[in-house]
């Protein structure tokens, strides 16, 4: 689901949770290590399985964050301490490599049965968790179409208008998404709402 | 019921739609795209009120933690969560809390004096906190560094909150029977 596909099916297959959980324990440890020769290793390790299951378009993940880690690296160093600097960079990759490639090769369905799992003490409790899952979908469902409405009405906007839309248009784009709501609302209500089934 | 989950669930599609807005991307501000997402933040704790906005931030979170790439730029996933700004991931719920009980409280200042206070304590001061301390933890850096690294956003930041303010008191004139 972020857009680049993991090739190595055994991944693919692994139970969500499982990978969950390995990831847990992988951000604990590394806060434990402070060396950057092993926090390096890790890395190539890293980057090792990364390429085993055919994955290292994720690399492209790191992109957004690499002037921040820039600038701590060099806020550290100039301090007099590039070895702080580095470890917190390694770690800081290492972390971000791993929980992508977790995200990539887990499916939206997968990690939303996690999530319900998660909820069962509540539902314990007497609590109804359904709205969770319902919000959940809902959002899934309406982000497209917001967007798809944006661009509607950007595009009448330039037939109008020799100059750019720009944030003009977020007033009508918050009222179309507030009336939406209330037409899903009332769908859902006539539907029963989130009596359990 | 039904009411509530729907708008909470509209307004978290809406702070994903507003990822989608043609953003510009500062290179040497590490590459943090500045975008209508915190403007969403802002419009969520207005216009839905400080709880149901915390709320509706939430969820959309919860869909990006989920692998959706709705955060601004097609990020999403884990990974954000391991990142150097995961700080304001985590503040922008706090943000709306804190926006729409200001937003309440002053409001006999009328709407868009009231709106724009609200951001800018809100969306802007209370989030950066977050956003700073999340820097400095995960990147090791000492606060006031944390702070001279994201100060670039504040100027962008100040006109999403003028712009959030106005479109709050647009959406309750069109819509006076919108509580909050």
């Amino acid at each position: 689901m972020v857009g680049v596909s993991v090739q190595a099916r055994w991944l693919r297959r692994m139970p969500a949770g499982l990978k969950l959980l390995a990831l847990a324990a992988v951000s604990v440890a590394l806060f434990f290590i402070g060396d950057p020769a092993i926090l390096g290793g890790v890395l190539l390790a890293t980057l090792g399985l990364l390429a085993g299951v055919g994955a290292l378009g994720l690399l492209r993940s790191l992109r957004p964050i690499g002037i921040m880690l820039l600038f701590a690296f060099l806020a550290h160093g100039l301090l007099g301490d590039w070895m702080l600097g580095l470890t917190v960079c390694l770690r800081i990759a290492v972390l971000v490599l791993l929980a992508t490639l977790v995200s990539a090769s887990t499916a939206l369905s997968e990690m939303l049965a996690v999530l319900d799992r998660l909820l069962a003490p509540l539902r314990w409790c007497g609590i109804n968790t359904r709205p969770v899952g319902v919000a959940i979908a809902m959002t899934l469902r309406f982000a497209p179409m917001l967007a798809e409405c944006w661009r509607m009405l950007a595009e009448a906007w330039r037939a109008r208008s020799p100059r750019r839309p720009l944030w003009r248009l977020v007033v009508p784009f918050v009222l179309t998404a507030l009336d939406g709501a209330d037409h899903a609302a009332e769908a859902l209500a006539a539907r029963g709402g989130f009596d359990r089934r | 019921m039904e009411t509530t989950v729907a708008r909470v669930a509209l307004f978290a599609a809406l702070i994903a739609a507003l990822g989608l807005i043609p953003q510009i991307t500062l290179p040497f501000a590490g590459g943090v795209p500045i975008t209508a997402q915190t403007l969403g933040v802002m419009l969520a704790g207005l216009i839905l009120g400080p709880w149901r906005g915390a709320l509706a931030i939430l969820v959309f979170i919860a869909v990006v933690a989920l692998g959706a790439p709705l955060l601004a730029g097609g990020r999403g996933g884990l990974g954000v969560f391991a990142g150097p700004t995961v700080g304001f991931l985590v503040g922008w719920p706090v943000a709306a809390i804190a926006t729409g009980l200001l937003y309440r409280g002053f409001s006999e200042m009328g709407p868009m004096a009231a709106g724009t206070v609200a951001s800018i304590l809100g969306g802007i001061l209370v989030l950066y906190i977050f956003g700073i301390v999340g820097l400095a933890a995960v990147a090791n850096m000492t606060p006031y560094k944390g702070l001279l690294a994201v100060l670039i956003f504040i100027p962008g930041d100040i006109l999403k909150a003028v712009i959030a303010a106005f479109i709050n008191r647009e959406v309750r004139r069109a819509r006076p029977d919108l509580a909050d």
